[in-house]
């Protein structure tokens, strides 16, 4: 069932900044805080200069807002930010001050947040760490993903890089597919996921660099690329990608080839896809097409739902099994109540590049130069 | 150093262009190349063109070579404000476009105006609080510029939301006219609200003023508590105070059409007399404001000429003025009042543009307007918007221009261009261009190729323009462009894939050409990932499949499935796929098949394989010469008649095979013999 409202009990608070966001990521709280995130960080892209910003929203500590009930008042505030050489093409928080910024230049750096004053400076960089064979034109770094003290970085040279933070040379470079790898994520301690242009799923063991991949999944009939990836926090296995025909895929990683379940919302690329950090029955996923969805399983979960038909007859239908394994992406049951997908954002029509969810505060960044903020998120 | 300079387009006139000097040292004469927009490529076509001077310039810049200058005008219109309206209004024009004629049209037309208008509000809040904030002068100088544009901005839309849009009926047009005058005068709320605030109101400089302004705006709740403020004001006396409370207090007011047009023409009517009779029993005469305020209510031309200071425009006169005399005016008569009005403020008063354009609003003249702000606003922004808006509101339609298309069309064009004049702003502009039916999408094409897809996912992004848009060229010039990159950089497996996308057969060929040369230089297949997974989409001629097939044959072999693996190769040479160069090296990777033990090929294709060998020789595809010796080729030639001799020995082998069992041992056994000999003398070589 899709239902084209805001399930958010406020009014989405857009920040006109300027230039175009390529990023956002909300600041880690602290673990096992119940706090609302209350700053965030974005990168631009497309524009004469580049920058890296830091923001505040409008929320206090407890809650509430400062200042009036307005929108005014709700709006993000500026709290410093820094040039950036190239486009932004990913962000990622190490600790609650450092995140990584890759460029599209191909080099990386790691920068930090200082809070009094507010400002951010660069803690280490990597120049050039993705170029061409011959060395001489450096290409963009397309993703990274952290798993502290380490840092991956994939880009479209086809090669993965394995960083670690202050440590000048890369740990390990692995030519790992002749197309532009698009995401990465840390799987497990050592081993890796990649996506590429050419739709398939590669798992690397990083302690055997050398063996190539240890798993290649893909997607058979029609492999267009994939442009994001992101693993269920709780179920290692399970792996949601966005691809670039606007199709949402799960994976089980421990099975072979295909994704086990496949849904159609988007018309174009999915840019990025998030499940969320604390109640991964919810996903977030954002789109070419100008549109951010609310995907909830939450209601799959209770038996003797009232069952709905399903809108669009999708996945390829096997049945995953009970128990703690159990995960209502994997299934595609429609004899049973299908899952839910909100557009957040039915209005808006330039493409949405990034977002992130922690809590119940989403943010998310455009093309038409905004950052958008949602409070109230109605997570189940 | 010698330098040249360049006019540039001015907002005004020819006269007052701006002039920029472009240090070029060879420029003896600047060549402008148009890059659409507002943009030009320069450079100097001085070079080879010798001239008296040209010797000792280029003695003098050896060392320098010609360049090309991109010079861009009007980008510092474009700030975070700007551009904030730029992408706000994009999302009210795109949902205007989908607004259905028919009925209630014109409310939901006027709902989007006031989004406009909201949004140009906004703007203008902003551009305030950036000026405030930045400590640059000439900076500030220009918001101040941008701020004072968009408020005149503002003021116009306003005014053609009423005349164009709410009062296309004619119908009565004052209280929409008193809303305009309240909300573009601000000011005097807030003075009111400071004079109500203070203990004597009264002696507030600005007490009376602001009491006649309320009255001159229709606010007469908000004057009469002021009034009530005054301390010669008594409880309980009725004085000239309180006949002007009463006055004020009975003045009928027509909100929007509650009553009928007759029935408020009436109470008006009688309400006037009252006025009239008051002033004429002179109830007013010692108090000098109350009787400028009773002159006022009764529409006297000589009060109001006194209150013109107050009123501070002609058109804030005019609407006054018909609000004392004229409630229930229609629209289309308005014009009647505009002149009067301004001969009203005095002789001295120069007629400005924004003068011009209000008057020419009045008229109904709108290609007037259009033309006036066009050539004195200096952005496309105010213009191409309203048109649009007037368009839709059915205003615009008996303007066909001469040129081009309709006026919609010119002016969506031109603020399309600047948008697309701006490095990131492309994405708003492409949906400018879709709107508009004649020329939008070849704006849009020549615009778009000259964006350089820095990345894949820029080129992604461009390409689902193409898509949207039904640029199909583009989309494939795009993806050759990456594929070029791509090859540039040394990657070939994304060179091969943009150039599959591309639908470029013969790019594609080439690129799968060279994956081929490189295995048969080398003996290892590049980007395996990729080859082994083209899927049929992707064979889109003849190298490609062969490309596919051939790393088939490969797996086939290398999974022992050597039946099907030799069949496939044979049918690879037969069918005529394989390009002739590489048929030799097909004809090597039989060799291992024939030397099985048991016998993969048929008869038949043993004669075919023959065929295919002899053709290789009559082709001279591996002809030696005695000055190139080179050692791979002899090498390859001794192969080859290797080759020859197993095939012939094979085919022997099956004839013989009819006969008896005996003789093709031996014959197995004489292979053998004569197969590790010549590996021997190969060695040896």
């Amino acid at each position: 069932r899709i239902m084209a409202a805001s399930n958010s009990a406020q009014e989405p608070v857009a920040k006109y900044v300027g230039h175009k966001v390529a990023r956002v990521r909300w600041r880690p709280t602290p673990s096992g805080s119940l706090e609302e995130p209350a700053c965030f960080v974005s990168g631009s892209w497309d524009d004469t200069w580049n920058r890296v910003s830091i923001w505040r929203t409008g929320m206090r500590e407890d809650g509430s807002f400062a200042g009036k009930w307005s929108s005014l008042a709700r709006e993000p505030q500026l709290e410093g930010e820094i040039r950036h050489d190239g486009n932004v093409t990913d962000i990622q928080f190490v600790d609650s001050e450092r995140f990584i910024v890759a460029s599209s230049t191909g080099s990386v750096c790691v920068m930090r947040h200082r809070q009094a004053p507010q400002a951010i400076d660069v803690a280490h960089f990597w120049d050039r760490l993705h170029s061409c064979a011959s060395g001489q034109s450096p290409v963009a770094c397309t993703a990274l993903s952290v798993n502290p003290p380490d840092v991956v970085t994939v880009g479209e040279d086809g090669r993965i890089n394995v960083l670690r933070i202050d440590v000048n040379q890369p740990l390990l470079s692995i030519d790992a597919d002749s197309l532009t790898i698009t995401c990465v994520a840390c799987v497990r301690q050592s081993e890796l996921l990649t996506g590429s242009v050419g739709g398939q799923l590669k798992l690397w063991d990083i302690r055997q660099p050398t063996s190539g991949p240890a798993k290649i999944l893909m997607l058979v009939d029609d492999p267009v690329a994939l442009h994001c990836l992101d693993q269920h926090p709780n179920q290692q296995h399970v792996v949601a990608t966005g691809g670039e025909d606007g199709v949402l895929s799960v994976w089980d990683t421990r099975q072979e080839r295909s994704p086990l379940a496949q849904r159609e919302a988007h018309t174009s690329s999915i840019w990025e896809v998030k499940f969320h950090p604390a109640c991964p029955d919810n996903l977030f996923t954002c789109s070419e097409d100008g549109s951010l969805w609310h995907w909830d399983a939450t209601t799959r979960l209770m038996s003797g739902f009232t069952s709905t038909p399903a809108a669009h007859p999708v996945g390829l239908g096997i049945t995953a099994g009970s128990g703690s394994s159990y995960s209502p992406w994997l299934t595609d049951d429609s004899s049973r109540s299908e899952i839910q997908a909100t557009n957040l954002l039915p209005w808006h029509r330039l493409p949405v590049h990034s977002l992130d969810v922690q809590m119940r505060s989403l943010v998310c960044g455009t093309d038409s130069e905004a950052i958008i903020v949602m409070n109230d998120l109605c997570i189940r | 150093m010698s330098s040249a300079s360049i006019l540039l387009p001015s907002d005004r006139s020819i006269r007052d262009a701006p002039v920029l000097t472009v240090p070029e040292p060879w420029g003896l004469m600047l060549s402008p190349t148009w890059r659409g927009g507002m943009g030009l490529a320069v450079h100097s076509t001085a070079r080879g063109r010798p001239t008296s001077d040209a010797p000792m310039l280029r003695g003098a810049f050896a060392g320098t070579k010609p360049a090309i200058h991109e010079i861009a005008w009007a980008q510092k219109e474009w700030n975070v404000c700007t551009r904030k309206l730029a992408n706000q209004s994009h999302l009210v024009f795109m949902d205007l476009q989908e607004i259905e004629p028919g009925v209630g049209q014109n409310q939901s037309l006027a709902k989007l105006s006031r989004r406009y208008r909201a949004i140009i509000h906004a703007c203008v809040l902003d551009l305030k609080e950036a000026a405030n904030a930045s400590g640059d002068d000439s900076l500030v100088a220009k918001y101040d510029t941008q701020c004072q544009l968009f408020e005149i901005t503002e003021l116009i839309w306003h005014l053609s939301e009423i005349l164009f849009i709410e009062c296309v009926s004619g119908s009565r047009v004052i209280p929409y006219l008193l809303e305009w005058l309240r909300w573009h005068k601000p000011e005097v709320s807030e003075f009111a609200q400071e004079i109500a605030n203070q203990l004597a109101p009264d002696r507030h400089p600005e007490y009376w003023n602001v009491i006649k302004l309320l009255i001159l705006h229709g606010r007469t709740e908000e004057a009469r508590n002021l009034l009530l403020q005054h301390p010669a004001r008594k409880h309980g006396v009725y004085d000239a105070y309180s006949s002007m409370d009463e006055l004020l207090r009975k003045m009928p007011l027509q909100s929007h059409g509650t009553h009928s047009v007759s029935e408020f023409n009436l109470r008006w009517q009688q309400w006037r007399e009252e006025c009239l009779l008051r002033l004429s029993e002179g109830q007013f005469v010692n108090h000098g404001h109350l009787q400028h305020i009773a002159q006022l209510l009764c529409g006297d031309r000589d009060a109001f000429c006194e209150a013109r200071d107050l009123c501070g425009s002609w058109y804030g006169l005019m609407v006054s003025r018909l609000l004392f005399s004229d409630p229930v005016i229609r629209a289309l008569d308005l014009r009647l009042h505009a002149e009067p009005s301004m001969a009203l403020m005095g002789d001295d008063v120069e007629v400005g543009v924004l003068d011009n354009i209000l008057l020419a609003m009045l008229q109904y003249n709108i290609p007037e307007v259009i033309s006036l702000i066009s050539s004195s606003f200096g952005n496309w922004w105010s213009i191409a918007h309203l048109a649009d808006l007037l368009h839709h509101a059915g205003q615009l339609e008996s303007h066909q221009l001469e040129y081009g298309s309709s006026m919609r069309e010119f002016l969506l064009l031109e603020y399309a261009s600047s948008l697309m004049s701006h490095t990131s702003l492309w994405q708003v502009g492409a949906d400018y261009f879709l709107q508009c039916p004649v020329y939008g999408k070849h704006y849009l094409e020549v615009y778009l190729d000259r964006i350089a897809p820095e990345s894949d996912m820029m080129a992604i992004k461009l390409l689902r323009l193409c898509n949207k848009s039904g640029l199909e060229e583009l989309a494939c010039s795009i993806c050759k462009k990456m594929a070029m990159q791509a090859k540039k950089n040394e990657r070939m497996g994304s060179a091969l894939n943009w150039a599959i996308r591309s639908k470029d057969a013969s790019f594609s060929a080439a690129i799968a050409d060279k994956f081929l040369s490189q295995y048969a230089e080398s003996g290892h297949f590049p980007c395996l990932d990729m080859v082994d997974h083209l899927n049929p989409a992707m064979l889109i001629n003849d190298q490609m499949i062969f490309l596919a097939k051939y790393r088939e044959f490969h797996r086939l072999y290398s999974s022992s499935q050597l039946k099907d693996s030799a069949e496939l190769l044979v049918s690879l040479l037969t069918s005529r796929l394989a390009p002739k160069k590489y048929w030799f090296m097909l004809l090597i990777d039989c060799l291992p098949l024939l030397e099985l033990d048991q016998v993969v090929f048929a008869s038949d294709q043993t004669y075919e394989l023959l065929q295919c060998l002899e053709e290789v020789e009559e082709l001279g595809l591996l002809n030696v010469s005695d000055d190139d010796m080179d050692d791979v080729r002899v090498r390859a030639s001794f192969q080859l008649s290797l080759c020859e001799l197993v095939l012939s020995f094979c085919r022997k082998q099956l004839m013989v095979k009819r006969y008896s069992y005996f003789e093709l041992v031996l014959q197995q056994i004489w292979l053998v013999l004569f197969w590790t000999t010549m590996v021997q003398v190969d060695s040896l070589r």
